[in-house]
């Protein structure tokens, strides 16, 4: 629904300090804050005090170098835990892979979090494409993505068979090609019935994931035009395999806030001088397929590289990340890679560098016109880029009908409107 | 107060809720976290073992470590164990877990393995080895070098067993404990050397001299069982006491020893569960092994 009825979905993706890599930098928070508890309490209450649906985490079993951009340090399940015991209403939404965890055992894990939070956790499905993720499983290389989504698909199915177990007297099978389970849970179903099931694959067997068992995606989406009509194509497939009105679409958003524009681009590029070119190029990498450090900062990619044909099951990142991004760039291409990466500080998300009533105006358009049900925001540096968006840019929202001005529940599923 | 005279002394307690103990927990029952923290304020437990019922077959009625973050914040300041005793939880995902634990309770947690499936001792060894992997020490956060940390103590494991091959390293830097507190049940008294604490249900597997073997020995009983430990259990080093109910712990033995000081005003004891349980430092050397990034800083 995308009128004004006050249904704008609205979260926050925390990613570390910020979606800024140099977030760590400026904020107030010191350099071990993500091994504390107080800094994600901190950031969670902010979000609830926004009225946000929920906060957000990826999540990627393998270590990044947190130079320049120091993130994911914690497991998203227990620290979930730590948040809903600390909030009342704000959902969290913890990213967990089909490839590399039991289905009984995740299951299991998810719903007794779900339960402690009162019904408040989310499960973002995840396939995992992170290459180096594999050799910490004991395989030399991710499956395929066919098999990653086939599995992925059956381990959502022999979850969901473990959940309603949970509801009907605890005895759950389920047989597919990759997952064969039976067996007897004990855990008791959670004051939603069992967690939300969210996507963010862009991949065409993602987003048919997607279309099939999730209420919410998260979307690469640089475009409106291409925004609208994917979001369109994903809600008629779920339409015909008898899912009207799912799912809900969030792409990402890039935030960074000032009073004026002048003063938020100050702040963008404070942000930007404290880090070298390199961490943008490395990005841009992934979805030129090509290794950005080696072109000339100065010129425009050259033609031969955006043109090279590609396959979406072999691209060792993700397909929708580079689909999106081939679509973007059609409109830039004689901008030079010093342009493009300053203009790619989404890094594959939409970056709005401005003051709250260009970023307000910017939401709302996008959610009039159909070509997002909300986004899933990530600020350039936390908890005091979220504040500025609390404080600022959601009386705007509000006042132009599209975002709440209470929580109409007190579980996830209930504030989603499900 | 007129307590009876204690067998206790200053050896620590871990009180194990279960059967309807553990559900009130879960269920977040009023009555039953008054008692909890009531338990704690006094210095009556030292911490708490979730899901020691399933050591005798008791169904599993929540996730140990959601359970523990939750109860973490429930009582500040105490100790919580979670139990690791599903075999097709893989090392690397229940490292990071149990580490991620460690961090956002304070370095005041703990891991319970069982021994008797076969994998256990390496399943053992690769989660502390993945829990050495990245010294917390890395993490400077230097603004003026824009430097957030020095890797050069970063390891991958390599390793490759019978049971399992795991590259490291793990992505959650190492606890502020040296390593999470490591127990190990083993029905037989086996299993000693892996781990900090072994836990043992019966007093005679006790050894008599239990230093040797490089843990301590607790004892798994129940209130009435640790009130009248005198004889064999002398021995152990510590006690985890089942209780079904939060009613039983009226029951339990007090203590006589006193607890550390708290540090400030927070009403949160700056005391990591190591330190609260008499236990040294404990890390792995992982310095033989591959860095992580090599040629990176």
């Amino acid at each position: 629904m995308t009128h004004r009825d006050g249904g704008l979905r609205l979260n926050v993706n925390l990613q570390g300090f910020g979606q800024r890599p140099a977030a760590w930098q400026v904020t107030a928070a010191p350099a071990d804050a993500q091994l504390t508890p107080d800094f994600w309490v901190t950031v969670a209450r902010e979000a609830e005090r926004g009225l946000l649906d929920a906060v957000f985490f990826a999540d990627h079993p393998s270590i990044g170098n947190p130079n320049p951009r120091p993130l994911g340090f914690n497991e998203p399940i227990v620290l979930a835990s730590v948040i809903t015991a600390e909030t009342e209403r704000i959902g969290v939404i913890a990213s967990a892979s089909t490839t590399y965890n039991d289905p009984v055992e995740l299951a299991e894990r998810l719903l007794a979090a779900d339960e402690l939070s009162g019904g408040r956790i989310g499960w973002n499905v995840v396939t995992t494409y992170a290459p180096n993720v594999a050799r910490n499983f004991g395989l030399d290389s991710n499956p395929d993505r066919t098999e990653r989504y086939q599995r992925a698909d059956e381990v959502v199915g022999a979850v969901l068979s473990v959940w309603d177990a949970a509801a009907a007297g605890g005895d759950y099978r389920f047989d597919g090609e990759y997952v064969r389970v039976a067996g007897h849970t004990d855990l008791a179903p959670s004051a939603q019935g069992h967690p939300v099931l969210f996507q963010a694959g862009g991949s065409p067997q993602g987003r048919n994931l997607a279309a099939r068992r999730a209420d919410g995606v998260f979307a690469v989406e640089l475009t409106k035009e291409g925004s609208a009509r994917n979001r369109a194509e994903l809600r008629a497939e779920a339409a015909a395999l008898g899912r009207p009105g799912r799912p809900a679409v969030t792409p990402g958003l890039s935030l960074v806030i000032g009073s004026t524009e002048a003063e938020a681009l100050a702040l963008f590029d404070d942000l930007e001088s404290r880090v070298p070119p390199s961490y943008a190029l490395r990005s841009l990498s992934n979805v030129l397929a090509h290794d950005a450090t080696t072109l000339d900062l100065d010129a425009p990619v050259p033609a031969h590289i955006l043109d090279q044909p590609w396959d979406p099951t072999t691209h060792p990142a993700s397909a929708g990340y580079r689909t999106t991004f081939l679509d973007w760039i059609q409109g830039r291409r004689e901008a030079t890679v010093r342009e493009l990466v300053r203009q790619f500080g989404g890094y594959g998300a939409r970056i709005i560098v401005g003051t709250p009533e260009a970023i307000a105006d910017d939401i709302e358009e996008w959610y009039l016109d159909g070509a997002a049900d909300g986004f899933n925001l990530m600020l350039d540096r936390y908890p005091e880029g979220l504040a500025a968006f609390v404080d600022e840019v959601v009386p705007l929202l509000q006042a132009r009908g599209i975002f709440r001005r209470e929580y109409a529940s007190t579980t996830l599923r209930g504030n989603l409107g499900l | 107060m007129s307590a009876p005279v204690s067998v206790r002394a200053g050896r620590p307690l871990i009180l194990a809720p279960v059967g309807d103990a553990l559900t009130a927990l879960v269920t977040r029952d009023p009555a039953a976290l008054a008692t909890l923290g009531r338990l704690h304020t006094e210095g009556r437990i030292d911490a708490l073992l979730l899901g020691a019922g399933s050591l005798s077959g008791d169904p599993a009625r929540t996730d140990t470590a959601a359970l523990a973050a939750v109860l973490s914040r429930a009582v500040p300041g105490l100790g919580v164990i979670a139990t690791a005793l599903r075999t097709n939880d893989h090392p690397y995902n229940l490292a990071r877990r149990t580490l991620t634990l460690d961090h956002l309770t304070g370095a005041r947690s703990g891991v319970l393995f069982a021994a008797g499936d076969p994998n256990e001792a390496e399943r053992v060894r690769v989660v502390r080895e993945l829990w050495n992997s990245y010294p917390v020490s890395s993490i400077v956060g230097d603004r003026e070098s824009g430097v957030f940390a020095v890797l050069d103590g970063v390891h991958d494991i390599n390793h490759s067993g019978a049971h399992y091959r795991v590259a490291g390293a793990l992505n959650t830097p190492s606890s502020r404990q040296g390593e999470p507190v490591s127990l190990l049940f083993s029905a037989d008294g086996s299993g000693a050397g892996s781990v900090d604490i072994v836990v043992v249900p019966e007093a005679s597997l006790i050894p008599a001299h239990p230093d040797a073997h490089g843990a301590d020995y607790y004892l798994l009983t129940d209130a009435a069982g640790a009130a009248d430990a005198a004889g064999a259990a002398s021995r152990a080093a510590g006690f985890i006491v089942t209780i079904t109910g939060f009613a039983d712990a009226a029951a339990l033995p007090p203590r006589e020893a006193a607890l550390p000081e708290p540090s400030t005003g927070t009403g949160t004891l700056r005391v990591t569960l190591r330190e609260t349980l008499g236990l040294g430092l404990r890390t792995l050397d992982l310095s033989d092994r591959p860095l992580t990034f090599e040629g990176s800083r």
